[in-house]
């Protein structure tokens, strides 16, 4: 979009000139800050030739540049094209100590306030969270405990009080086992322990070492 | 522009008055200068600047050295302008693509009324075209740094700046034409 230009001529064989002012313009505004490749330098010689308006645009933005950057130099700052002078005297020296006193005061109050003791609102924010993750803990623990609990008699003589889990499971029409399943099996619907097809699968979420405990304990066989 | 070491940067964002202190000395004029160029009061540029370096220092613990130092405090610098000029609801000039000149005349040479006017030309440039261009030409960034700290292209900056100097060539112009003494003195010079 940049590039795009009406075709102008100025010059001598302005006519025939094979790029537009505007867009040979944007390709010295390159050349002047040394952007430009050799292909567009190649390419603005060729118009510069014969077009005495480009050249006067290129000579121009390179003293512009050139004085622009001498200003940069200087101490001096232009505002709306009105020169104030500013000359490093006591005063700025002053006003950069008094600054740099500042910054420092402040990244001071800033690293204590990060090591410091910590503020009431965050200690209760702290201690809400706390207790509420010592209430989830509590309800958690609550949960699995009772869902660990053996409340009935063991008939196999396995200690009472052990972690375990008793769902009914059906081996053989008639009987109803109860028998260590895993947790997660224990979670399983009713409807779906009592398929044969998800019986087995619970089955394989229970360790091997408890199915096989299970399957060859003598009153299943 | 001059790199502060990074030996100097690390001892200021330990909070080192002294290093602090030399940070604000390197960098004070060119960031005065440039948001004064920017928002067109020197009062409020001096604010501004004291505001940068306010900003500098809490963002040095963090500075991870991935762009240049100076790049980084122009971009700060440069948000704090564009920040001043939304607040203030400065009236932007509209941009106006410049057509080439077809006005031939010998570039001038630069006095002090000719400086005057070529600043004058520059003020009243779009402050994205202005802060280019203040930033190639016033401050010696490459269009690589300067499409890092105005946050733009690289296409864009170049683009951009072409058109700042083809406006204010054209304004150049026009100001020297308009002016009966010095200008007609230097167009026929």
């Amino acid at each position: 979009m940049w590039l795009r230009g009406t075709r102008e001529g100025h010059g001598a064989g302005g006519g025939s000139l094979a790029s537009s002012c505007s867009e040979v313009r944007s390709l010295l505004s390159l050349i002047v800050d040394h952007e430009a490749n050799d292909l567009e330098r190649a390419r603005a010689a060729r118009h510069l030739a014969g077009c005495a308006s480009c050249r006067s645009f290129q000579s121009f933005a390179q003293r512009t540049g050139a004085v622009l950057h001498a200003e940069g130099f200087s101490t001096q700052v232009v505002v709306s094209g009105t020169r104030h002078g500013r000359r490093r005297n006591a005063s700025a020296r002053g006003r950069e100590q008094e600054l740099a006193a500042r910054l420092a005061s402040m990244m001071k109050e800033r690293s204590e306030g990060e090591a410091g003791p910590v503020a009431p609102r965050s200690a209760f924010a702290a201690a809400a969270l706390v207790a509420a993750m010592s209430l989830g803990i509590f309800i958690g623990g609550l949960g699995v405990w009772t869902l660990t609990q053996d409340t009935v008699a063991d008939e196999a003589g396995y200690p009472l009080g052990s972690p375990r889990i008793i769902a009914s499971r059906t081996l053989d029409p008639g009987t109803d086992v109860q028998e260590r399943v895993s947790i997660l099996a224990s979670w399983v619907p009713r409807r779906l322990a009592d398929d044969p097809y998800w019986e087995k699968w619970m089955m394989g979420l229970t360790p091997m070492s408890l199915y096989d405990e299970v399957h060859y304990r003598p009153e299943n066989l | 522009m001059e790199q502060p070491s990074a030996r100097l940067i690390g001892r200021a964002a330990r909070g080192e008055e002294r290093a602090l202190e030399t940070l604000v000395r390197m960098y004070w004029g060119p960031i005065q200068g440039y948001l004064a160029r920017m928002v067109s009061d020197e009062a409020d540029a001096e604010d501004l600047t004291q505001e940068v370096f306010m900003r500098m220092a809490r963002g040095l613990p963090g500075f991870a050295a991935k762009s240049k130092f100076t790049t980084w405090l122009f971009r700060i610098a440069k948000n704090q302008g564009i920040d001043f000029l939304r607040r203030h609801e400065v009236e932007r000039v509209p941009l106006e693509r410049v057509s080439a000149a077809s006005i031939v005349v010998d570039p001038p040479e630069y006095g002090v009324e000719e400086t005057e006017l070529l600043w004058s030309c520059i003020a009243t440039l779009d402050v994205d075209l202005r802060s280019a261009l203040i930033l190639r030409d016033v401050h010696g960034f490459s269009y690589k740094e300067i499409a890092e700290i105005v946050d733009a292209t690289l296409s864009t900056v170049k683009w951009r700046i072409y058109q700042a100097r083809a406006q204010v060539h054209a304004r150049y112009l026009e100001g020297s034409a308009a002016d009966s003494g010095a200008g007609r003195s230097i167009l026929e010079s």
